[in-house]
């Protein structure tokens, strides 16, 4: 073998060529698909909801009751609202209540 | 939390049912995971998030199908996989396939020392500008990948499933997708060091 090919043996390789072994790799690939670091991705619920009442010709998710994240606080407000009254008309007529002069 | 296969099989049959409420808690349960994958896919948040939503619509369509042989989640991934591969050709056809997220990042600082470097083991500013460089060689390697290598990668090594359930997903053996993965793996090293080289040099 003359010099110059044993130079060349020795020569090491460019620095600009990287190597990464398989665990890097896959290091790499989890933190580059990493995907709510900045900006969290918002509900899906209500766009499928809409989609799905418009597919369906309003068949389902129909009465904008079911198409809240939370309905029992509504359902819990109206039922309220609605025994008040109850309680206040109840009052208001009989003999000796409210409405009597 | 998962479901035991009893506890599934009940909420199937809600879904069956149409039950609106059981619904509303599937989407919660699967939503962040759905969008991860189909934002792994395409490559854009936008895209992304119309996806996510045309999964859990399917899902809703499609429930009369479902058997009960895989695991519900392995049921909604492989939805989730076949609408991403037909939206990835609808949006190749019409010339559309803007990966817009990941072209935001940049190139705004020289690219040295990448090696080993990633956003999540460094600290300085400099060093953050570097990482989220190598992120996008790494985003851009992923994404010229074949859909069929990239898929399985994705499913193995960021979703961290099962060759089993890579293969329910996927409809292949699972020789084969050991096979695919180990290949996939080859070409994305392949592509990250050629891509860091050209930076570096």
């Amino acid at each position: 073998m003359s010099d110059v090919e044993e130079d060349r043996d020795q020569e090491p390789e460019p620095e600009s060529t990287p190597h990464l072994d398989d665990d890097e790799v896959r290091s790499l690939l989890r933190q580059a698909m990493t995907v709510d670091r900045s900006k969290p991705p918002s509900s899906v619920l209500p766009g499928v909801q809409k989609k799905i009442r418009q597919r369906s010709r309003g068949k389902f998710y129909a009465d904008g009751w079911s198409t809240g994240r939370s309905p029992r606080s509504t359902y819990f407000v109206t039922s309220l609202v609605m025994l008040i009254i109850l309680v206040a008309v109840y009052f208001a007529l009989i003999p000796g209540g409210w409405g009597t002069p | 939390m998962p479901w035991s296969d009893r506890d599934e099989k009940a909420f199937v049959e809600r879904l069956r049912a149409r039950d609106e409420r059981a619904f509303n808690e599937l989407v919660q349960e699967y939503e962040r995971r759905v969008f991860g994958l189909v934002f792994r896919m395409l490559g854009s948040r936008e895209e992304a998030e119309d996806l996510a939503q045309e999964v859990f619509v399917q899902v809703f369509k499609a429930i009369d199908q479902f058997r009960g042989d895989a695991k519900l989640s392995t049921w909604i991934y492989r939805i989730a996989i076949n609408l991403c591969k037909n939206r990835n050709k609808y949006l190749q056809r019409r010339h559309a396939h803007q990966q817009d997220d990941i072209e935001a990042l940049g190139d705004r600082a020289p690219m040295s020392s990448a090696k080993g470097t990633t956003a999540g083991s460094i600290a300085r500013p400099d060093d953050m500008l570097v990482g989220l460089q190598v992120e996008r060689v790494v985003q851009q390697a992923i994404h010229e990948l074949e859909e069929d290598f990239r898929e399985v990668l994705i499913l193995r090594d960021v979703e961290d499933m099962t060759y089993e359930e890579i293969g329910e997903i996927t409809g292949l053996p699972s020789g084969t997708v050991k096979s695919r993965i180990h290949r996939a793996r080859g070409q994305l090293k392949a592509a990250i060091e050629r891509k860091l080289g050209e930076k570096i040099g």
